[in-house]
């Protein structure tokens, strides 16, 4: 059975260690007088209000990541083996899951999501536009110019810090989930081709590799919205005030 | 000029509550504050999130107090209104009082 210690754990991987304890306590507080069953029907309000934002922002960046990944590498077919597009790639497909997942959490007019979805937006464009190089220029000089406009916006270029910690993360869990990915077919297979005849006979090798992406997904969600807590989140100026 | 801050009734509720309860406002005794005064009672959740909003765009601020045994050792997280909770709430009641006026709903015959 869950116990008040663990929901108070389960609370605080969505609001922290502090405000989870006060809230746990606000609820234990009233749990003689008003029962047991207030007192789990108001957590699990709780849990809920916290927890839709995190969750249906960590949904949402993933699908349109992977279907703004899709779609890109449909319109780029052949010319995979140039370095700068797989990097730009990589950029466009960090920046659209960082996007997401801070706009549904934070909000629009949030640092890291305007600078996240600026860098989604251009890195898109910069792609679409690759076979044309006037246009691909142009949406250099827009990039280096909206760049230089956040790097003098503090709380802008505190984002930017994180956008680019975060994509690392991003890049990193997708090399292991590619790694990973492969020795495990190399496992099941004992080659490393891989076709849709491999794939109806060892299904497993697909849930592997959704599972491994997963998890350096929520890795990456993780380190977002840790950065954000950090860096990025207005100080308030009563507190600092006060200090 | 500054657009104000745009207040919800939620919010008004919450921060008036605050601002009646002074030193004493945690989660437990605002809920209690709006409860008496509306004779509806929020539930935790949504007092938690609006607590939340509020305090990123800096209309209360918080700090943790006193723990005791009846809340299993845990610390309460008191509330106050800051400077710029009180404008916006004050925005917000100067636009009620003014639609109001001429109206008489609270002493007229349909009171």
């Amino acid at each position: 059975m869950l116990r008040s210690f663990n929901a108070e754990w389960l609370l605080a991987r969505f609001v922290g260690h502090q405000q989870s304890a006060a809230l746990m306590g606000d609820l234990l507080e009233q749990r003689t007088e008003r029962g047991a069953w207030w007192f789990w029907r108001s957590f699990s309000g709780l849990l809920l209000a916290a927890a839709w934002r995190p969750l249906v922002g960590f949904i949402a960046a993933v699908v349109v990541s992977a279907v703004a990944s899709s779609r890109l590498m449909t319109s780029t077919i052949g010319m995979w083996s140039t370095a700068p597009l797989q990097t730009t790639m990589f950029v466009a497909m960090a920046s659209w899951f960082v996007a997401v997942y801070s706009g549904v959490r934070y909000g629009a007019r949030d640092a890291l999501s305007q600078v996240a979805g600026a860098g989604a937006m251009l890195s898109t464009m910069g792609i679409l536009l690759w076979r044309h190089p006037a246009a691909l220029l142009s949406v250099g000089a827009v990039a280096i110019g909206v760049a230089l406009v956040f790097i003098l916006l503090r709380s802008h270029r505190m984002a930017m810090g994180a956008l680019v910690t975060t994509s690392v993360i991003f890049l990193a869990g997708y090399a292991l989930m590619a790694y990973s990915s492969d020795v495990y077919v190399h496992h099941v297979l004992r080659i490393r081709l891989l076709g849709s005849a491999e794939l109806e006979q060892h299904p497993s090798i697909q849930y592997v590799i959704l599972a491994f992406l997963l998890l350096g997904e929520g890795v990456t969600a993780f380190v977002c919205a840790k950065l954000h807590h950090k860096f990025v989140k207005r100080p308030n100026p009563d507190l600092i005030m006060a200090r | 000029m500054k657009r104000p801050v745009a207040l919800g009734e939620f919010e008004q509720l919450v921060l008036l509550a605050i601002l009646r309860l002074g030193d004493e406002a945690y989660g437990v005794t605002i809920r209690e504050e709006i409860a008496a005064c509306t004779g509806r009672e929020p539930s935790p959740g949504a007092l938690y999130t609006t607590l939340t909003r509020m305090e990123e765009k800096h209309m209360v601020r918080s700090w943790l107090g006193d723990a005791t045994l009846k809340r299993g050792g845990k610390a309460k997280r008191h509330v106050a209104v800051t400077q710029a909770g009180r404008n916006a709430l004050l925005n917000a009641q100067r636009a009620y009082q003014s639609l109001l006026q001429g109206l008489d709903l609270l002493g007229g015959a349909d009171a």
